[in-house]
């Protein structure tokens, strides 16, 4: 029995300590923050609001970087414990191990991208619950890398092996895998299987270098074997095409049998297969929607300008008859409106705040048209169809709407547009109500929603998020928060954030002027006389307090008056964003609540579609 | 106790001591304690709860593969709360009554109401089969099929509302973990 009570002692003490009762203040928290990265105590520090509140009237920006501290520890706790796959905490870690150690003086991290091991340990310590493989893999450890892999890594020029890899700083990692990884990748997005032996070929390559491959990657290389499986599945209905087809004399039949089987990508495997079936009256519907599209289907069959104008009428008449939209409709008559439709990859729609345009996938609306059967001027040449278009894009546009009303606000209070949760809580609110209000309003928009809800994508979508938020909004902005824009940081940790690059540039500013204060007359009228006129930008901190160190006084004087100031602005977008949105959510919950409790049984205002008689 | 047993009762207490297990929480409000599963995180936006008069924890679990992340969460509705002026009635008609002014995403399904009882208290609850489109308003956003259980408990003013949300893969393996947290709740 002899070890077992001290190895029982030491296993109740390795149980996360409670804190309730410890304090909060500089001298707990400095150590716990900063030497032990304790996040069990960040967990805890981040929920005492009161002694933050107490510390930071002793030293505010002591105070920002202990909050800075524990949010980030918070957010690597979330990670380890929340994610189950490697892949997804792969992924996460790429986005936050970004620091490989070269700048001293740069902002202060963790310091588990400069040292990966650091961050195993610190799992071992804190959570030893977490199976140390995923972790390992997530941080590409050498036992855990393909045989390829390593052989890649060990040849001339890296000459890599186990220890010197476990030295490597996570983003050197990153980069070294990277380059494996592109060849097979290249040749991967390149190929053209007709097959399934190809298609399983190509399909290995994708998850041989799935751990290597970021998100747009995943999602490109995705969609090209989705493409080539449909290719190859349509490549084997071609045997059972009827004989009248398969030895037809037309010789166009002939040339598109030759290029589905000859295509060079599975784009123009898909292009022949689509029309060859459409010729033989065989319906596929997976090569139809997967083939290229007509040119005739497409955006730029429309005069540039014109789609734009149309949806700008079009969705502004649509949404002005119910509160959310009304909202966005009144701001329009102060704002210039403009809509653009183009290219702009998966999202369905944006706002660029550079040009100010709200901008609709220029992809989803050729689908659409695609879908309809139709081509792209026969659409906007008719009405009802045209409206069925703004009905289906007009929930989006509240919420990009909703975007452009935030980036106003701050432009026109003198305040930054912080980009993070708290704008997409009231965009999704915002598009949420429209829904509810329009489809309580309007019954011929419900009964648009209850057809396109079996098949459209999006209705399913907005449907989905709209029963969420009418649920409960309490819920809602959890799940806007937690799955939707899990990536995007807080309100809070933006401005903890910002406060800290600030405070450590006022910090170097404050520095260089004392040193000088410290210098002879001489030394000092030296540098006045030969010194630098300008500020430049720099790649690190400590590049940028060499170069401090030769410029004249008046320069570094003007620069900490800049950063102070815009410290200052920091602070205050803070508050005014918080209140806004404050007052945002309080109007859209309530304003749900009376519709769902039907205290607003607002009758349809008769607003003509668009395009139809006014 | 012979001396095997006395092992075996050692070992049994060194394996729960084995797994870190978090404090029960206990709202700073008072109203209701709750012991998260173990490694399940704690949050909540005391601030949020003030401006909505809800108070209430999330306990954050696991993330599926799919990038939902699991969740037990548990509230306390004042009486003046600004999301259910209609208390627990309006709640339970919001949550599981059907409402033909609007249309419901397709495929998905509320079970029935059910009596329960939640830390002594009886309550109702319900099964609900939904759906999240992650991530949301995109072209290539994935379907992810989503199960949540919830529970509604009247108190003298005010309700209290527990709830377990998960991807469907996930639900099963989660089961046993907030079994254990639901057992754990205590009002007060």
């Amino acid at each position: 029995m002899g070890p077992l009570p001290p190895a029982l002692l030491a296993l109740l003490l390795a149980v996360p300590a409670a804190f309730a009762q410890s304090g909060f203040d500089f001298a707990h928290a400095e150590p716990q923050l900063y030497q032990e990265l304790n996040p069990y105590y960040a967990d805890e520090f981040l929920k005492h609001v009161d002694d933050q509140h107490a510390n930071a009237l002793q030293d505010a920006d002591r105070e920002a970087r202990l909050v800075e501290r524990a949010t980030a520890l918070k957010d690597m706790e979330d990670i380890l414990v929340s994610y189950v796959g490697p892949a997804e905490m792969n992924e996460a870690f790429r986005a936050r191990l970004i620091d490989d150690g070269s700048d001293p003086d740069g902002p202060k991290f963790l310091g588990f991208g400069a040292h990966p091991a650091a961050l195993l340990a610190w799992r071992a310590k804190y959570f030893d619950y977490v199976p140390e493989g995923r972790v390992q893999m997530a941080l590409w450890e050498w036992s855990t890398l393909l045989p390829e892999q390593q052989a890649f890594l060990a040849a001339p020029p890296r000459n890599l092996g186990e220890s010197s890899w476990e030295a490597t700083p996570f983003p050197t990692r990153l980069a070294d895998l990277k380059l494996w990884g592109k060849d097979i990748y290249e040749r991967m997005m390149k190929a053209s299987p007709k097959t399934k032996a190809e298609l399983d070929a190509m399909q290995n390559d994708r998850f041989r270098i799935w751990s290597v491959m970021d998100g747009e990657q995943k999602r490109l290389s995705g969609q090209q074997w989705l493409k080539a499986s449909a290719a190859v599945e349509g490549l084997a209905k071609l045997d059972a095409l009827p004989k009248s087809v398969r030895e037809s004399s037309d010789p166009q039949v002939q040339e598109l049998l030759a290029r589905a089987r000859s295509g060079a990508s599975p784009q123009e495997t898909l292009a022949a297969l689509s029309t060859l079936f459409d010729k033989a009256g065989v319906r596929d519907d997976t090569v139809r929607t997967l083939a290229p599209d007509r040119p005739d289907q497409q955006v730029s069959a429309v005069p540039p300008g014109v789609l734009g104008s149309m949806l700008a009428t079009g969705l502004t008449t649509e949404i002005a008859d119910v509160p959310a939209g009304k909202t966005v409709a009144d701001f329009y008559k102060t704002h210039p409106l403009t809509i653009a439709v183009r290219d702009i990859g998966a999202p369905l729609a944006q706002f660029e705040p550079a040009t100010g345009a709200i901008v609709f996938n220029a992809q989803y609306v050729t689908d659409w048209i695609k879908s309809q059967g139709m081509g792209a001027q026969a659409v906007i040449a008719d009405p009802a169809r045209f409206h069925e278009l703004v009905m289906i894009l007009a929930p989006n546009f509240v919420h990009e709407s909703t975007h452009k009303m935030q980036k106003a606000y701050a432009d026109e209070n003198g305040i930054f547009t912080w980009n993070g949760q708290h704008q997409e809580i009231e965009a999704k609110e915002s598009q949420s109500e429209y829904m509810l209000e329009k489809t309580a309003k309007d019954p011929s928009y419900k009964q648009f929603l209850l057809r396109e809800r079996e098949h459209s994508h999006l209705v399913q979508q907005d449907l989905a998020q709209t029963a969420s938020f009418a649920r409960n909004p309490r819920d809602f902005r959890a799940v806007v928060m937690s799955d939707y824009y899990a990536g995007l940081p807080s309100l809070e940790a933006i401005e903890s954030t910002t406060l800290t690059f600030l405070d450590s540039s006022i910090g170097a500013l404050r520095g260089e002027l004392k040193r000088r204060s410290a210098l002879s007359p001489a030394a000092l009228a030296a540098l006045e006389a030969s010194g630098k006129d300008k500020d430049e930008d720099f790649k690190t901190m400590r590049e940028w307090q060499a170069y401090l160190t030769t410029v004249k006084t008046p320069v570094i004087q003007k620069l900490l008056a800049d950063h102070v100031r815009t410290r200052d602005k920091a602070i205050k977008t803070y508050e005014l964003t918080r209140a806004r949105e404050d007052a945002a959510h309080d109007r859209t919950e309530s304003d749900a609540a009376a519709v769902l409790r039907g205290d607003a049984p607002a009758k349809a205002d008769p607003v003509p579609s668009p395009g139809a008689p006014r | 106790m012979s001396l095997t047993r006395a092992w075996l009762a050692l070992l049994a207490v060194l394996a729960c001591a084995a797994a870190p297990r978090p404090a029960e929480y206990v709202l700073r409000e008072g109203r209701f304690a709750v012991r998260p599963p173990a490694g399940w995180n704690a949050a909540r936006d005391a601030r949020e709860d003030e401006r909505q008069k809800v108070y209430g924890v999330r306990l954050e679990g696991p993330r599926s593969a799919d990038g939902v992340l699991a969740m037990i969460s548990l509230a306390y509705y004042t009486p003046g709360n600004t999301l259910f002026k209609g208390g627990a009635d309006e709640f339970l008609k919001r949550n599981a009554g059907a409402d033909d002014r609007f249309v419901a995403p397709a495929g998905e399904t509320t079970s029935p109401l059910k009596k329960s009882t939640l830390g002594g208290l009886p309550a109702q609850s319900f099964i609900r089969n939904s759906r999240e489109y992650i991530p949301p308003d995109r072209m290539d956003s994935k379907e992810v099929a989503i199960v949540e259980e919830v529970e509604v408990v009247r108190a003298k003013e005010g309700f209290y509302v527990l709830e377990f949300k998960a991807s469907a893969e996930q639900a099963a393996k989660l089961k046993r973990a907030f079994a254990a947290a639901r057992a754990s709740v205590r009002f007060l």
